[in-house]
């Protein structure tokens, strides 16, 4: 049986020039007051109608699980209030300066748009990155073709060769066949898409959130420690310490949204799996960004083996070897930033949250989550025991 | 299919086991409250006193970090090249401002070091907050008090400070 939910990423090409011309159309008519941020986005010509289609039904069955919240969805329209705006623009074609400072939404940027997605709480927006959509697009594709079937390997090729050059695994043409491997690449696009949402949906229900924090710690750490340090929440700053608790507070409010799909339509049992299975998508090809930038800033035999046992040589040499850095501060950073729990912890939490959900639990092992906060509490005991401080 | 992402996602965090202002400067009809600054700035100051070199070089790379990943985003992106990026302009326009001839002043918070943080924060479109520039201005300081002015005018990078 096929439902809508199963076909190829992406629908009908007619489908979607309609939903690139009805958006021109709509901008032209927008009044100024509200709609700046879709007139500027239009004017600047950054809009790009990346599967307009899907960002629709996705967001349309989110917001099904929290009616009060939104009244309904629109996608690449002019702003409504009360409405879930969302907007797909490609970040590459973003001017340095931040875009839309006026309208209130700072750091609109391509570096800090990086991160594929962006909420902003104040006008009920959120931006999707389509250089990032794509750039997933490109490397899920090449995993289910086995072109590159690890997926750390196809993201670090799509990066070698430029997604320009690997057009050929998103584009919305060529992702609309029916195959198998594109069916698969549909839903786990669709699920990427729909955690996606999900957290920057949860970002727009809890607001501006605020968490108290103590102070840092302070202690005279090693140049090895220095990196180590970043594991332990009572060593680092305490912006970053709320930070962290805000992104978890999105995500959780997101599982929400995610945990009610099950129930939602006649195909809510399928939804809900394909959504787990894209949320579980996610951290892979977030891991694998990590492991990448990793291997670039370490001195480490061990890490490097084992990427260049799942690179390859010549991968390994182009997209590790050849970017390192100058300077290698370490890996453990990189897996522990300062903005976001790590990614092991957020799975961990959104599974312990799904469980409570109407759907349950979504599969997501945090059996190596759990390993790892085993070390890493072990570590920071050690670091903060040593009575080094000042 | 969930098995494979599922023993894929092992195997990753298996990996990752083994690694262990422009504000001040563009006077604006918002422009930051210098009392509240300076509060900001001392209590930054005071709160490294002591502290070695290295670490106030850590704090700093942090904040900046921090300003650079502002926003609502669904995941961490690396921000290293900003963070460098930065770090190298503060200190060129550091030893451009020290290392001239030009003698330093005692004015804490001296506008010579304000300056060169919104500077290069301009240089990597940071969009700093006023608190930001008042604690990087403070980590700033407390590393040229902290060096020799022969020895910060010979740093070629921060990463050389101990």
């Amino acid at each position: 049986m096929r439902t809508n939910l199963v076909r190829p990423l992406g629908g009908t090409i007619t489908l979607f020039m309609y939903m690139s011309c009805a958006a021109v159309n709509v901008f032209a008519q927008a009044p100024a007051s509200g709609t700046s941020i879709a007139a500027k986005l239009q004017s600047a010509g950054v809009i790009d109608a990346y599967f307009p289609e899907v960002v629709l039904e996705v967001a349309t069955a989110l917001t099904k699980a929290a009616p009060e919240q939104w009244r309904g969805v629109q996608v690449n329209q002019a702003h409504r209030a009360g409405w879930l705006n969302i907007y797909t623009i490609d970040a590459r074609r973003l001017p340095d300066d931040g875009l839309l400072d006026n309208e209130g939404v700072p750091n609109f940027t391509p570096d800090n748009l990086r991160g594929g997605a962006l909420a902003h709480e104040d006008s009920g927006t959120i931006f999707l990155n389509t250089a990032m959509s794509k750039r997933l697009a490109a490397a899920t594709s090449m995993t289910q073709n086995k072109v590159q079937p690890d997926i750390t390997a196809a993201i670090a090729t799509v990066d070698a060769v430029g997604l320009d050059a690997a057009r050929k695994y998103w584009d919305p043409a060529a992702l609309s066949v029916d195959t198998p491997a594109n069916q698969r690449t549909g839903w786990l696009l669709r699920g990427v898409l729909a955690f996606v949402l999900a957290h920057e949906m949860g970002h727009l229900r809890i607001g501006h959130a605020q968490f108290e924090e103590p102070d840092r710690l302070r202690l005279k750490l090693t140049p090895r420690q220095q990196d180590e340090r970043r594991a332990c929440p009572e060593l680092v700053e305490k912006e970053a310490r709320q930070r962290q608790k805000v992104e978890l507070a999105a995500d959780l409010s997101g599982v929400t949204l995610l945990g009610a799909q099950c129930r939602i339509g006649n195909d809510g049992q399928l939804r809900h799996s394909i959504y787990m299975l894209g949320t579980g998508w996610y951290f892979l090809a977030s891991l694998s960004d990590k492991l990448i930038e990793m291997g670039r800033n370490t001195d480490s035999a061990v890490i490097a083996k084992a990427l260049r046992a799942k690179l390859g040589s010549q991968l390994y040499e182009q997209v590790i070897a050849a970017q390192a850095r100058e300077t290698r501060r370490g890996a453990v950073a990189l897996a522990f930033p300062l903005s976001h729990p790590p990614d092991t912890a957020r799975m961990q939490a959104i599974e312990n949250a799904l469980k409570s959900t109407p759907c349950g639990g979504g599969g997501l092992d945090s059996t190596g989550a759990q390993m790892l906060d085993m070390f890493r509490a072990q570590m920071c005991r050690s670091l903060i025991s040593q009575e080094s401080g000042r | 299919m969930m098995r494979i992402v599922t023993a894929s996602l092992h195997s990753l965090a298996a990996l990752t086991l083994l690694a262990p202002v422009l504000l001040l400067a563009q006077p604006t009809s918002s422009s930051p409250d210098e009392a509240r600054f300076r509060e900001i700035y001392q209590r930054q100051y005071n709160a490294v006193k002591g502290v070695a070199s290295d670490m106030v070089v850590m704090e700093l790379r942090d904040r900046i970090e921090l300003v650079a990943s502002r926003g609502s985003q669904v995941g961490a992106a690396s921000n290293d090249r900003r963070v460098r990026g930065f770090e190298s302009a503060l200190l060129q326009g550091l030893q451009a401002a020290h290392c001239q001839g030009a003698t330093a002043t005692a004015a804490r918070p001296s506008p010579a070091v304000i300056e060169k943080v919104n500077s290069a924060a301009t240089a990597q479109r940071l969009r700093t907050e006023s608190a930001d520039v008042a604690e990087v201005s403070a980590l700033a300081q407390r590393l040229l008090d902290s060096q020799p002015r022969e020895r910060w005018c010979a740093l070629k990078s921060l990463d050389d400070i101990r």
